[in-house]
């Protein structure tokens, strides 16, 4: 980080508490912090302390909304994600939602299937 | 009943004299402090205007036990709005200095603030290219393993 001499643990102790949505970023900044977000056992940390989230489905869209209340800025409140067909240029119908630990399992108006793990914006579809 | 006043020397040798009870939020000082009784400390690695905002900080958070009742003591709604105050008033290399002197000195709760100021501050940037310019790091990545990670975080059907 900014100064050679800062400790790896205190590295990893900070990034840990920046929010898991930020993991896409905090991956390709660099080597060091791509290796860390593999670590299980930076993972294991990661999860001890996890963010405020929020899901909203509204007009057949998906948001993922992140709160901050322990944060400095705690006042920081937005969307985080959104669900998208990764194919199709256009967005997906979701009708229904169903959650299991950090995955949502969704079902679309043409009744098909999709998973979404909203922490990385992961998401595969179920083929039928 | 007079205070017991330790004397803390900076890096370029500037002397600060400070009451013990202050000091002594440092675990390491408050170990020193009973070892060698009546030194003073030098800290050599710590700039005098580190050391300046260090002192800053403890005073704040001094808990006062001479039963003086709650006119000293903040409340911690107050002290909690005055660390983010203190925090915010720093620019990112002495913000980054200053955590590192909690981290030698051993004080959990400036450690804690700074950390988290970090970790705001890398949770407010935008994307990684503005991580990379806002805490100076080089990007080691090539272009073909940027893209690798890409896909990595996609499952098309």
């Amino acid at each position: 980080m900014v100064t050679p001499k800062l400790p790896w643990e205190l590295e990893s102790e900070i990034l840990s508490r920046v929010p898991i949505t930020s993991i896409k970023q905090l991956q390709l900044t660099c080597k060091r912090w791509y290796a860390l977000f593999k670590d299980p056992r930076f993972i294991k940390k990661h999860f001890r302390k996890p963010p405020m989230q929020m899901i909203l489905k509204s007009h057949e869209s998906v948001y993922l909304f992140s709160f901050s209340f322990h944060g400095i800025n705690n006042q920081v409140t937005e969307v985080t994600d959104k669900l998208k067909s990764l194919k199709d240029s256009e967005d997906v119908k979701i009708s229904k939602i169903f959650q299991c630990e950090s995955l949502f399992l969704c079902t679309t108006e043409d009744n098909r299937l999709v998973v979404w793990n909203p922490c990385t914006g992961q998401t595969r579809w179920i083929l039928s | 009943m007079s205070k017991k006043m330790i004397v803390l020397k900076s890096s370029e040798g500037v002397s600060f004299v400070v009451e013990e009870a202050v000091a002594r939020q440092s675990k390491i000082i408050s170990f020193l402090v009973e070892e060698f009784p009546d030194r003073e400390l030098p800290l050599t690695n710590m700039t005098s205007e580190i050391l300046r905002k260090t002192i800053e900080y403890c005073k704040k958070h001094v808990v006062e036990d001479d039963g003086g009742g709650d006119s000293s003591s903040s409340s911690s709604g107050d002290l909690k709005e005055w660390d983010v105050k203190f925090v915010a008033e720093i620019d990112q290399p002495r913000l980054m200095d200053l955590l590192m002197a909690a981290n030698y000195l051993d004080i959990p709760s400036l450690l804690d603030v700074t950390c988290q100021k970090v970790a705001d501050t890398i949770a407010a940037c935008n994307d990684e290219k503005e991580i990379r310019a806002t805490f100076n790091i080089e990007n080691d990545f090539t272009e073909e393993e940027v893209e690798a990670i890409r896909m990595e975080n996609q499952y098309p059907i």
